[in-house]
């Protein structure tokens, strides 16, 4: 094994492969402690955890390369009023720098307690021009015939708001614009361009379109309470923005950088288990064929021929259809047509080492069969079969993509090639949403190439004959 | 008058380049054999014997760093001559070589009777017809049953698969035939068959042999001529009778001390030590830590080619002593 | 003669594939209960045009009822669904060796037709073209480069080829086949992004064939690009290997010349192995079309299965996991035939 190391290191493409190698060990234990095991069922697949990001997004360093061209996305968060009171205030600075306006607005309202008359909530902002408009004034509901005070509210689910969906904010801002500009601009045509209109002014000539207007702009969210007691828990607004993250979202507005992270651990263990274990197995029956020769050899010979034969692809697809959609099933599906071609080679590798003075020697010596088999054998193949699994660890990662890729990935897992498979189905890949389409796949290949590199530093211990050529 | 040898080499020097530097494997020998006579070489493996054979034919590995030295065959100079034109002109059909059967030295994939007959269709441009004709003929003549033409090699025995390297060998009647260790890999019987195989072939085809061994008993049964070489050099060369019964050079005396014989009553002797490693050779006699008879200037100075008589030469200090 | 008896025993074995994965459909469709769900399923489907046209001529709803469940229980006990699954084995086993596959549920082929043969005859020559046209390719590049590099061992070509090897080995067809989509169709506008005909699609024969032509450059070039890698890794090994056996030195003592020496000593000889690894790969090369079909949406039968799994229709996945098998079972069996052939050492005598 020593020596196997030092070949390693010896080679450039194992040294590289070693260097690959740790960072995917090294950023998989980093996920593994810092994302909790069920992330995919409770965070991935949770649209709420990702209602406030905007929807299939490029990374939030696109920008440099668009100047002007994107806005960042910003989150105004507050869990106590700027002023006390009856009336409690809570403010947020937000600049414009660019042409481009934010793609949406959300407002969050989490935790509200009142005793007797509901609070209203309101949210103002003054623009960039001075002019100040109201955008939204939205009654808690009320309590409920037989509710009993104090009244809670929205303290499991939030209430969120996005504002270019609200009929009412839509009439303020246009009833304000008819006011101030005298634009007449009707609800549904300002519907999809809210934000411009609120960021922005007017464009002279044109009846229905804005120039953004850059500068300062203040958001002041008031909570007018009945009571004293009354309280409102958590205000949240949100400045969608066209670019997000370290990785950009998709469709559903999840980070991808959190999915692509959690695929690095999913990765490793698919293709490692399935490596190990099918290797194990496929080595165990090799030397058991080639070592007891005669029926049992026969009968396991003729065993692996036939399942070695079975197209992988079209049977996974088939099994995985009908028993389910399960990670764990794809790894057992993989190591049990994945044995035998390895117990092939090693069969006439131990059939070749079998009469050799070693095993001759040893058996001269009275060693017990058992004995003979595991430890002398196996010795001498250790070389290439740990050769063979680090070999077939990345066709175990590119099988599960594959077939994550066709739609059967297990969805409480996510994993690159399921990142892959919701952007091909949705479309990603016709619009040009590369920040979606490509990381997952150059992660995918990086990791491949990692063990395929490993397998070409080791091609030296497999072939000796390659050695003395350097 | 002595015609030109039909052989001659002279100060041939061959070395390989490895991870620790450059080998010599043989490192300046010189011999000549005459038509009709056969040379035997004999030596320890690794002595450099079947490099030589490789140089003569001129088939060397990729890693050879640097050859040099006159190749004559009937007077003309072969060492000199581009690849292209030794292939058309003297490889296989002038000389010839016989290898080491042990080894796969017949393609897999290919009838036994094809590979006979290609150098005499490729390079002779005779017809097949023809070609398979002579090519029967000369499996007969090495007591082959016909059949074997059409046989793939894995399908022969080892003694089978050397005759058919004999047969194959003869294909464009060369004049020169190497033999490389032609019976290391069969057992005794065969060898014996072999051996008398050649003789024959020697004796009926006129053919000139240069036989490489390292079974000095092996070789005193063909040749006339017995070459000795020890790390790279030529040790001691002469007629085989004289270097059988009265050796000058100590190694040649212990291989003959090492051959057993039917009827001796003590052990064979056997060579102390293993022949030096040729990137850190001794300083002075390249055999004198093994040699018994080692003295003061065997140490310091190697020894030439010292004549013992006007034939026999060899490659010691004690000769001068001697004389 | 050792030849046929050589090859009469691989292709039991094939055979025995065939029956193997037969086996293993039908058991496993039977034993987690899938086969009684899809029959149930055909048989609701076929009760609900029985009930509309029944309603047409019975009005009163108890007689109705009554008469559909009759023919309810008629249905049940002719597909078998009232008896354990096992008994409907040697019916199903039949019925898919004699290529009786049943109707689709969901999908329909290009005419209208609902015949699961009918399907895949359509889609399979398109699956082929793109395969062998793609297999043809990579083997010639790949014996051209790969001989080429046999010779320059350790240069720096050598390495260079030997990591795009192995970049290749590890792409994946369909992220290639991503990839190239949005450089080549998107960026660039050069190539269309699938299908298999522009709309609308060109009159006449020579020009339809183009247009065919066109749309085949993107899916075949994604999968020669994800196979050459390994392939050329081969191919290079295997006749390095050989050409440092002791008999090639013996072939160039015979004073043949180079060009015979490589061409019957070296690659000859180098064949076999090389075959065994085309072997090796055939199943990935199978996989690799499916992704790719699926991503240029290339009519064929892989495109089929994606559609099939996104429609979850059974009867037609079911189908063309056995086609797919036998498919590669049929290759396998070319590549044995060839490769007893090429190597007598392996002919039993």
């Amino acid at each position: 094994m020593r020596d196997a190391w030092r070949v390693l290191l010896d080679t450039g493409s194992g040294r590289v492969g070693v260097a690959f190698l740790a960072i995917l060990v090294l950023v998989s234990l980093f996920v593994v402690v810092r994302l909790p095991l069920d992330f995919g069922s409770t965070r991935w697949n949770n649209p709420a955890v990702w209602a406030d990001n905007p929807k299939s997004a490029p990374p939030a360093w696109w920008a440099w390369f668009r100047p002007g061209k994107t806005v960042p996305h910003a989150v105004f968060q507050s869990s106590g009023p700027a002023s006390g009171g009856l009336e409690q205030t809570y403010a947020f600075s937000y600049a414009l720098k660019g042409d481009t306006p934010p793609s949406f607005m959300a407002f969050s309202l989490s935790d509200v307690r009142f005793s007797d008359r509901p609070p209203v909530v309101s949210m103002e902002v003054r623009r960039a021009d001075g002019k100040s408009v109201v955008l939204l004034r939205q009654v808690v509901r009320g309590p409920r015939p037989g509710e009993q005070p104090p009244y809670v509210r929205y303290q499991d689910t939030p209430l969120r708001l996005n504002l270019s969906g609200e009929n009412d904010v839509l009439a303020n801002v246009g009833g304000w614009f008819q006011d101030e500009f005298g634009v007449n601009v009707a609800p549904d045509e300002l519907q999809g361009k809210l934000e411009a209109a609120v960021f922005g002014v007017p464009t002279p000539g044109q009846p229905g379109e804005f120039q953004p207007l850059r500068g300062d702009y203040q958001f002041v969210v008031r909570a007018a309470m009945g009571n004293p007691s009354d309280s409102v828990g958590n205000v949240k607004v949100v400045m969608g923005g066209t670019v997000y993250g370290v990785m950009g979202t998709d469709a559903l507005g999840r980070d991808l950088a959190l999915g692509l992270l959690f695929g690095f651990p999913v990765a490793l263990v698919i293709g490692l288990s399935t490596s190990l274990l099918s290797t194990t197995l496929g080595t165990f029956l090799g030397i058991l064929s080639g070592y007891m020769g005669g029926k049992t050899d026969i009968a396991i010979q003729r065993f692996s021929d036939i399942w070695s034969n079975i197209p992988l692809l079209p049977i996974l697809v088939f099994l995985i259809f009908v028993l389910g959609q399960k990670l764990w099933l794809v790894v057992l599906m993989m190591i049990l047509f994945g044995w035998p071609g390895l117990a092939i080679v090693v069969r006439s590798m131990v059939l070749q080492m079998r009469s050799g003075q070693l095993v001759e020697a040893t058996q001269a010596l009275g060693a017990s069969r058992m004995r003979i088999m595991f430890r002398h054998i196996l010795f001498q193949i250790a070389p290439f079969v740990f050769a063979q699994m680090i070999f077939f660890t990345p066709a175990a990662i590119l099988a599960e993509a594959g077939l994550s890729f066709l739609g059967l990935g297990d969805p409480s897992i996510p994993t690159w090639g399921q990142i892959l498979e919701s952007g091909f189905r949705t479309g990603a890949v016709y619009v040009g949403y590369w920040w979606w389409v490509l990381p997952p796949g150059l992660l995918i290949v990086a990791t491949a190439m990692t063990f395929v590199l490993l397998t070409l530093g080791l091609e030296p211990v497999v072939n000796p004959r390659l050695r003395s050529m350097r | 008058m002595i015609n030109s040898p039909m052989l001659r080499v002279q100060d041939l020097r061959l070395s390989y380049s490895t991870a620790r530097g450059e080998l010599p494997a043989v490192d300046g020998v010189s011999f000549s054999v005459q038509a009709g006579e056969a040379l035997g070489l004999v030596g320890e493996s690794g002595a450099g014997k079947s490099s030589l054979a490789l140089t003569l034919m001129r088939v060397l590995p990729r890693n050879v760093a640097h050859h040099s030295g006159v190749v004559e065959m009937e007077g003309a100079d072969c060492a000199g001559m581009d690849d292209e034109t030794f292939r058309q002109r003297i490889r296989w059909s002038k000389m010839a070589m016989v290898f080491q059967g042990a080894m796969e030295s017949l393609n897999p994939v290919v009838k036994v009777g094809e590979q006979v007959i290609e150098p005499m269709v490729v390079l002779g441009h005779v017809a097949r017809k023809e070609a398979a004709q002579e090519a029967r003929r000369l499996l007969e003549l090495v007591r082959l049953p016909s059949e074997t033409y059409d046989r793939y090699p894995h399908e022969l025995s080892g003694g089978m698969k050397q005759r058919v390297l004999i047969a194959m060998a003869l294909i464009l009647k060369p004049r020169v035939l190497i033999l490389d260790e032609p019976t290391s890999a069969l057992d005794v019987t065969v060898q014996a068959q072999i051996m008398d195989q050649l003789k024959d072939l020697k004796r009926d085809l006129g053919l000139t042999i240069l036989f490489i061994t390292h079974d000095i008993a092996l070789a005193s049964d063909l040749c006339d001529t017995i070459g000795v070489m020890y790390a790279g050099k030529m040790a001691e060369l002469g007629p085989a009778e004289r270097v059988l019964r009265s050796p000058s050079h100590p190694y040649t005396r212990l291989l003959l001390a090492s051959v057993p014989r039917l009827h001796q009553e003590e052990q064979p002797g056997f060579i102390p030590g293993s022949p030096p490693d040729m990137l850190a050779l001794p300083l002075g006699c390249r055999f004198h830590p093994r040699c018994p008879h080692v003295f003061g200037r065997c140490r310091v100075e190697e020894p030439p080619l010292l004549a013992v008589s006007q034939e026999h030469h060899a490659r010691c200090w004690l000769v001068e002593q001697r004389t | 003669m050792s030849l046929a008896f050589t090859l009469a025993v691989r292709g039991l074995t094939l055979l025995g594939v065939l029956v193997l994965v037969l086996l293993l459909v039908v058991v496993v469709l039977g034993a987690t209960g899938f086969s009684d769900r899809m029959l149930t399923a055909i048989v609701n489907e076929e009760l609900r045009g029985i009930r509309e046209g029944m309603a047409r001529t019975i009005h009163d709803p108890d007689q109705l009822e009554a008469a559909v469940k009759a023919r309810r229980q008629e249905l049940v006990d002719f597909y078998g669904l009232n008896k354990p699954w096992y008994t409907r084995l040697p019916d199903m086993v039949k019925r898919v060796v004699t290529l009786d596959l049943g109707e689709a549920r969901n999908l329909r082929s290009f005419k209208g037709s609902p015949k699961v043969a009918s399907l895949i005859m359509e889609r399979l020559p398109y699956t082929v073209l793109l395969l062998t046209t793609a297999t043809l390719i990579t083997t010639v590049i790949g014996l051209v480069v790969g001989v080429k590099l046999a010779t320059q061992v350790g240069t720096f070509l050598d390495r260079g080829v030997s990591y795009l090897s192995a970049v290749s080995y590890a792409l994946p067809a369909w992220w290639a086949g991503i990839l190239l989509i949005v450089l080549l169709a998107f960026d660039l506008h050069l190539l269309p992004a699938g299908g298999l005909h522009s709309t609308p699609p060109p009159q006449g024969g020579l020009l339809r064939f183009l247009d065919l032509l066109y749309h085949a450059i993107l899916p075949i070039t994604t999968l020669v690009l994800v196979s050459l890698g390994a392939w050329i890794y081969t191919v290079r090994t295997m006749v390095l290997n050989t050409a440092q056996e002791f008999f090639v030195t013996v072939a160039r003592a015979k004073g043949l010349p180079e060009s015979r020496v490589m061409r019957r000593y070296i690659l000859r000889v180098a064949a076999p192995p090389i075959l065994t690894n085309v072997v090796l790969g055939l199943a990935a090369s199978l996989g690799g079309a499916i992704l790719t079909e699926t991503v240029f949406n290339w009519p064929g039968m892989g495109r089929l299965y994606y559609e099939a799994i996104m429609t979850a229709d059974e009867s037609v996945i079911v189908a063309l996991t056995f086609m797919f098998t036998l498919l590669y079972v049929a290759a396998r069996f070319l590549l044995e035939v060839l490769y007893v052939v090429l190597d007598p050492r392996i002919r039993y005598t």
